[in-house]
């Protein structure tokens, strides 16, 4: 496994304030639930302060599709109650915005509007929308939701990262071991569920080299690749909550 | 006012939930005002249900006057001892259908209106005083001549004919067209209009199952001559199997505009005379070359060529008892089932054409998309122009079988 140490920002590295929220889209969501390791989200939300959220859209489709399968809906429920995850309604959205929040909320719906009406599901529109009004980074697998949105000329979110930036943020942030993230790599392979290219067809610890990780967290030793390998890898560099 | 609305549908909170694709409990608290009903999905349910979207987050009680205001459509699909829960069920998936067809015209910037020009035009044109068999006619008439359909033509891939052009016809000028099998309903046909609120366009269905494409070029021009004249008034037009009341009088100027679109004069007279027929000595394969030629089935050709004073009676009796199956596929692919045309023509099993990769799973009452409809979803996902995702909800499946469906038509596109 390769490192490098934390102190040096790529010119793709963003070193800002951590997000407040950050906006997890569907299929992401949904790999959690599957790999069943919501711990990322209680993770993300306990040492950096930021709110792992989902949108009205997100919640309905993965409601959805989880109909089914009620062991996902309960997982869901739960990360829901203990607040590990927040749906951002006319309800929550109050207490992560210091502007009027009816007036952000409306922006939000408009955005997400516009976006389904070029093409994206509701699910990709209205988290881009809500990452673009809030400037939160977003979790999606989805390039082919890019790819769209690029040809339709619409903004794109600060930060589009995967369920395995998560992943791989939790192993260097000490978190988990190397062999809690091969098994989750093991769900997801099983249940034929996307996998960056990297772990596709390497163990987590072989693939790492491969994957430029977009979260890293500032007080550790970067892994992962050095460089970035395509044009989404922006690398938002975050500190450790006191 | 959600949970009123839904009263007046006839549809329990659940099944509705399953049709739209919904978490039955997350749905559930939307009905009863537990949960604000998302914004993205109001203008979804506006179409749907038929109601403006503040109608639907109007937190006022909805009492007996509000059910009464509901949408008439819903009080025609509720009443009727033929009438099923799949009859029900159905129109709530093609309303959906309808909202992503709306969606897909305003992402091609294609949106037609011209239905309603040629409507207005065969409105003006009808004698209101005539009897209904003579409006029917008059208006198949203008519809014929307005909509450019002629006499059919032998090409190298077999006779053209109007019912070839008809279903691209239709939605040219707009028109929803559905045909989707429905092994639990009995309806043949019915036309309703579907769309959001103020931007309605009618929509046209006819039941697959058991039926063959030739009589389903019938129904659809029933049941657009139903949509001209009866469906502002009646919300909806439905036609049974089996018992055609021909009592009443709309059945009988839309069956006499079916078969003037279809099967009029002039068009039997150049069949028989551009193939050397003789209206007094036709055996079963003359009979099968007109039902190939006008593509309607053998009922009307034989009732047209009757009405035209072509036969007498008696030999409309004769010529309806001709078994022509056998010989009508030879002379037509459009006599072979789906599947028998896939295999004569060599196609894969997962052409677009194909019933099963028409089919949506995402609702609980499977619908068969229109293939026009379908193809220009995929092209458009293909294009990148829409997103997988998109695709996806355009054609009401999920992703995954999206890719299972379209994936080698489709680059994959993740990261």
């Amino acid at each position: 496994m390769s490192t490098s140490p934390p102190s040096l920002p790529h010119e793709s590295t963003q070193q800002l304030p951590n997000p407040v929220l950050i906006l997890i889209d569907t299929d992401s969501l949904l790999q959690v639930l599957i790999a069943e390791e919501t711990r990322l989200l209680r993770f993300v939300k306990r040492t950096y302060r930021i709110q792992p959220a989902i949108t009205e859209a997100v919640e309905v489709e993965t409601r959805g599709k989880l109909r089914v399968r009620a062991r996902f809906q309960k997982d869901l429920d739960k990360i829901l109650s203990e607040e590990s995850l927040v749906v951002l309604d006319t309800r929550t959205l109050p207490a992560y915005v210091t502007t009027d929040a009816h007036a952000v909320y409306n922006s939000m719906q408009a955005v997400g509007f516009d976006y389904a009406r070029n093409g994206l599901d509701y699910g990709e529109a209205y988290t881009y929308a809500a990452a673009i009004v809030l400037k939160a980074p977003v979790i999606s697998n989805d390039l082919n939701a890019v790819k769209t949105a690029r040809k339709k000329a619409l903004q794109l979110p600060i930060s589009i990262a995967r369920t395995f930036d998560l992943v791989a943020l939790c192993h260097q942030g000490g978190y988990l071991q190397e062999r809690d993230c091969d098994a989750i790599r093991q769900v997801l392979f099983r249940e034929r569920e996307f996998l960056p290219a990297a772990f596709q067809h390497s163990s987590f610890a072989k693939g790492l080299d491969h994957f430029y990780l977009r979260f890293v967290d500032c007080s550790t030793a970067i892994t992962g690749a050095s460089d970035p390998i395509t044009e989404l890898d922006v690398r938002i560099v975050l500190s450790r909550s006191p | 006012m959600l949970k009123t609305i839904l009263d007046s549908t006839g549809l329990n909170t659940k099944v509705c939930a399953d049709l739209l694709g919904l978490d039955h409990k997350l749905f559930r608290c939307w009905v009863e005002g537990q949960r604000p009903i998302p914004g993205y999905i109001i203008s979804e349910l506006c179409s749907v249900l038929g109601v403006s979207s503040a109608a639907i987050t109007s937190t006022t009680p909805g009492g007996s006057s509000a059910v009464e205001d509901a949408p008439a459509i819903w009080f025609r699909f509720r009443s009727g001892e033929k009438l099923t829960d799949a009859d029900r069920e159905l129109v709530v998936v093609i309303r959906k259908l309808g909202h992503h067809m709306d969606e897909l015209e305003e992402l091609t910037g294609s949106r037609g209106v011209l239905w309603s020009l040629v409507f207005e035009g065969i409105r003006k044109e009808v004698n209101k005083h005539a009897s209904f068999v003579d409006q029917g006619k008059a208006a198949g008439k203008y519809f014929r001549q307005a909509r450019q359909l002629g006499f059919p033509m032998v090409t190298r891939d077999g006779v053209k004919g109007n019912g070839d052009v008809l279903r691209d016809n239709l939605r040219n000028m707009g028109l929803r067209v559905v045909e989707s099998p429905m092994p639990l309903s009995s309806l043949e046909g019915c036309s309703f209009y579907v769309g959001s609120p103020g931007a309605e366009k009618p929509c046209l269905f006819a039941n697959t199952y058991k039926q063959t494409w030739f009589r389903r070029n019938m129904v659809l021009l029933h049941e657009l001559a139903h949509a001209i004249f009866d469906i502002e008034t009646t919300a909806a037009s439905l036609d049974f199997l089996g018992h055609p009341d021909q009592r009443q009088i709309e059945e009988l100027r839309a069956d006499a505009f079916a078969q003037e679109v279809l099967a009029p004069q002039e068009l039997l007279h150049h069949i028989a005379e551009t193939n050397g027929l003789r209206w007094d000595r036709l055996d079963s394969k003359s009979l099968a070359l007109l039902v190939a030629h006008t593509q309607v089935e053998q009922r009307m050709v034989v009732k047209a060529a009757l009405d035209a004073k072509f036969i007498t009676e008696e030999l409309a009796g004769h010529y309806r008892s001709f078994e022509i199956h056998d010989d009508l596929r030879a002379l037509s692919e459009r006599a072979l089932s789906t599947e028998e045309y896939i295999e004569t023509k060599r196609l894969s099993q997962f052409a677009v054409i194909s019933p099963e990769v028409r089919t949506t799973t995402v609702p609980a009452r499977a619908l068969r998309l229109p293939l026009p409809y379908v193809i220009k979803v995929v092209e458009l996902a293909k294009s990148n122009d829409i997103s997988y995702g998109k695709a996806a909800q355009m054609l009401m499946i999920d992703k995954e079988t999206l890719l299972q469906r379209f994936g080698p038509m489709l680059e994959e596109g993740m990261a």
